[in-house]
């Protein structure tokens, strides 16, 4: 009820709807120019018909001037001749009245004989009389509004004499517009109903064509879109049958790592961003594809594709994809969890039957072996924080080499440390937290590879030193080795075996960079009996103690 | 002497009366308070200003490494020391603690012996601290790596066996000018290439080696090792 009543003072508020606004417009429009058009005719017809009525005036009024019997009658004012003159003129003319004047201007000739005898109306005399011109007047005469032709009566000594008046009355002019202008306005009106009805159908169909929806409706629907598009974790791509883009979102562009400008993806085909597209256009056609694993632009991905239809039609498809190792993160931390819940059973168990022997110890009076068991578990870690923490001043390698150590925990390994290890100052030319990075990835390296080898004795060795010239890093794992055929290669770029996680898989090209840059050098070497060692010598700055 | 005044911080009471009771058998160490969590800690530094906190992690209101940030982030009052107590399988913990700088870790069960270490330490460290007043922290760590240095150098330090070290010079004073690396003097002497690699590092650290990094087979370098 209150959501209605509020789409209703939308409504108002927003004014009309966009296709009665349309509509509006173009009827507006068409009538305003009719209306013009109409009013420009009429004055025009009215103009035209003055000026043509003015002439037919006129020239009967020069041609009866001319009369000779005229001439003779006005000259002796034989009233009742000139009548009978003007009764047969009038039958034969179409003016509203002949008037026939003397050289005073008295009326010898009058439709209404009353008015005979006295002076004519209208005051426009003047030039025919005086001057012996004829002209056109239009002016207020007895009879009323109208146009006249007046013409000078001259005898044959060339004396105006007289003057005659032809008229015709507006009431005639209006007869003359509504014939000429009658069909006019049917064709006005006509236009002006189909004016009406085009522009309805018009606003109907761009409704239609808008699905019903008003231009903010729209604008906010896309804008909509847009925001959906991009707010999805997935990368979606829209292609028709041709393969051109109809949308493309921001985690597509990032993921499939396309060096475009946003927009201009949209223009061109996005195939031809896009290497290895058969997916998009696999048959049949119609149908959908889900979870498919598949490699776009060198990057595995696990994608769905849904087919778009236009009233049955197929015209395109809408491809989403999410990168594979996204999904296996997820799964490895699901394997973590578990991993570490089955710990936690393991360790549970462990520590009731270390209660139980502590309890047997007590009641037996064995109290110094109580103590003992208590502590040994856990002289093992703190003699490994002291050892670490006195050995490795570098907080930041400390605490790299500590979380490896509950890592290797965790991993069922065991991560032991070199006795000789130390690493009090850095005097190697490198940062901290670069050396930790590729302390932490190598030893990353030789986890994964621990656990890639099933016979491997589990242990992790690590020897940091820096007692000598240079800073030694040695890292030798029991794993699987690398095998000879990416072993000249391993430290090119994007040569891995693994993903990246915890941010430290920085990769031994990076590694490689780092060391080389500190002026290093990096040995890999097979390990006994199987396995490998990463060997890092970076030569100490010269001090300038030494110097000296 | 001045007694060092420290606060205790552990939510069990009883653990906490047997760490005061511990200190108060020190002679150096006076137990000012105990609080049984964050709260109360924050309020009894601010009035009791202690040189000293033992700080268990496990907090009925939250961790003490958080509170340990604080302390370290708190410029203005006057930095007291903490000693962190986390439980063995915490080992992430004492990763942050190390990080935040705090002056040592100890691993539940609490050993009081290794605690009564930590705290000879810590009266060293007082002492240097008081020495070189005005001097940097730089030059108190100098102080302690020097520490670690020379117990080194009295005597053969952890992990290297004499035996071992006199077989290993042996074959150097033997084969005078022979290049070695680790792998075929491991061989030699009938030991790992990584604790070989120990015994040469630790060699040439002390003299009796020189070092050089050779291009061996191609694109794998080799670090030979020679008779001084």
């Amino acid at each position: 009820m209150k959501t209605a009543a509020i789409q209703l003072i939308n409504k108002y508020r927003g004014g009309l709807s966009f296709s009665s606004r349309v509509f509006m417009l173009i009827f507006g429009l068409m009538f305003i120019q009719l209306t013009f058009i109409t009013t420009n005719f009429h004055q025009t017809l009215l103009d035209t018909l003055e000026d043509q009525v003015g002439k037919r005036a006129l020239i009967q009024a020069q041609e009866i001037a001319s009369d000779p019997e005229l001439i003779q009658e006005v000259r002796i004012k034989n009233i009742a001749a000139i009548e009978r003159v003007t009764d047969r003129l009038h039958k034969i003319s179409d003016a509203s009245f002949i008037v026939i004047g003397d050289d005073k201007g008295i009326r010898l000739s009058h439709p209404d004989k009353e008015k005979i005898g006295f002076p004519m109306k209208g005051g426009d005399n003047a030039g025919a009389l005086q001057h012996g011109e004829s002209y056109i007047s239009i002016r207020e005469g007895s009879l009323g509004y109208g146009v006249r032709g007046k013409a000078p009566i001259v005898d044959f000594d060339g004396n105006t004499i007289g003057v005659i008046s032809v008229g015709y009355l507006l009431n005639r002019f209006d007869q003359w517009v509504a014939l000429y202008f009658k069909p006019l306005v049917y064709e006005l009106l006509l236009s002006l109903v189909l004016t009406l009805g085009g522009a309805w159908l018009f606003s109907k169909h761009i409704k239609k064509k808008m699905n019903g929806m008003e231009p903010a409706e729209i604008a906010f629907a896309l804008h909509l879109q847009e925001s959906i598009l991009s707010s999805v974790y997935e990368g979606v791509i829209a292609i028709d049958r041709q393969g051109k883009t109809l949308a493309v979102n921001k985690s597509a562009v990032q993921i499939l790592g396309i060096n475009q400008h946003f927009e201009a993806l949209k223009k061109n085909s996005l195939l031809e961003f896009i290497t290895n597209y058969q997916f998009f256009f696999k048959t049949p056609y119609e149908q959908n594809l889900k979870d498919e694993i598949i490699t776009l632009n060198g990057k595995t991905v696990i994608a769905n594709r849904v087919a778009i239809y236009n009233d049955e039609n197929l015209i395109g498809w809408v491809v989403s994809f999410r990168a594979k190792n996204d999904i296996n993160s997820l799964t490895a931390e699901l394997t973590q969890i578990k991993q570490y819940t089955e710990n936690l059973r393991v360790m549970r168990h462990e520590h009731a039957n270390k209660l139980s022997t502590i309890s047997g110890l007590i009641e037996i009076g064995e109290y110094n072996s109580a103590l003992e068991i208590i502590n040994s578990e856990n002289n093992k870690k703190q003699q490994l924080i002291d050892f670490i923490t006195s050995r490795i001043r570098l907080k930041k390698v400390a605490g790299i080499l500590l979380g490896k150590y509950s890592r290797a925990q965790e991993l069922g390994i065991e991560l032991q440390f070199d006795p000789t290890c130390q690493l009090l100052q850095l005097n190697a030319p490198i940062e901290s937290s670069d050396l930790s990075a590729i302390i932490g990835n190598l030893i990353d390296n030789a986890f994964e590879a621990t656990l890639k080898n099933p016979d491997s004795n589990k242990i992790v060795t690590v020897l940091i030193t820096d007692a000598g010239n240079d800073l030694v890093i040695e890292i030798s794992d029991n794993g699987c080795g690398i095998s000879d055929d990416i072993a000249s290669s391993i430290f090119s770029r994007g040569v891995t075996s693994k993903e990246d996680r915890d941010g430290h898989g920085i990769g031994l090209y990076l590694i490689q960079r780092y060391v080389t840059n500190a002026g290093g050098v990096i040995l890999v070497d097979d390990a006994e009996p199987k396995g490998t060692t990463f060997s890092i010598f970076i030569p100490n700055k010269v001090t300038t103690h030494e110097f000296n | 002497m001045n007694l060092i005044d420290v606060l205790i911080v552990e939510d069990e009471v009883g653990i906490a009366e047997l760490h005061a009771q511990f200190f108060r058998q020190t002679l150096r160490f006076n137990p000012v308070g105990i609080a049984s969590n964050l709260v109360m800690a924050r309020s009894m530094i601010r009035i009791h200003k202690p040189k000293l906190i033992i700080l268990d992690n496990y907090l009925p209101d939250g961790r003490g490494v958080d509170l340990l940030r604080e302390i370290v982030a708190d410029k203005k009052a006057t930095q007291p020391d903490v000693i962190l107590v986390t439980a063995s399988s915490e080992m992430d913990t004492v990763k942050e603690a190390l990080q935040c700088g705090c002056f040592d870790y100890l691993l539940k069960p609490i050993s009081y012996e290794r605690l009564q270490e930590t705290l000879n330490r810590y009266l060293k460290y007082n002492c240097a601290i008081k020495a070189f007043d005005n001097i940097s922290q730089r030059h108190v760590d100098d102080l302690f790596n020097m520490q670690v240095r020379d117990k080194g150098s009295s005597r053969l330090p952890k992990g290297i066996g004499e035996l071992t070290l006199d077989k290993i010079k042996q074959v150097f004073n033997d084969n005078l000018g022979l290049k070695f690396t680790a792998e075929t003097l491991g061989s030699e002497v009938g030991i790992s290439k990584t604790t070989a690699r120990r015994y040469l590092e630790y060699c040439s650290a002390s003299g009796f080696l020189v070092v050089e990094n050779e291009h061996g087979r191609v694109g794998r370098p080799e670090r030979v090792y020679v008779r001084n």
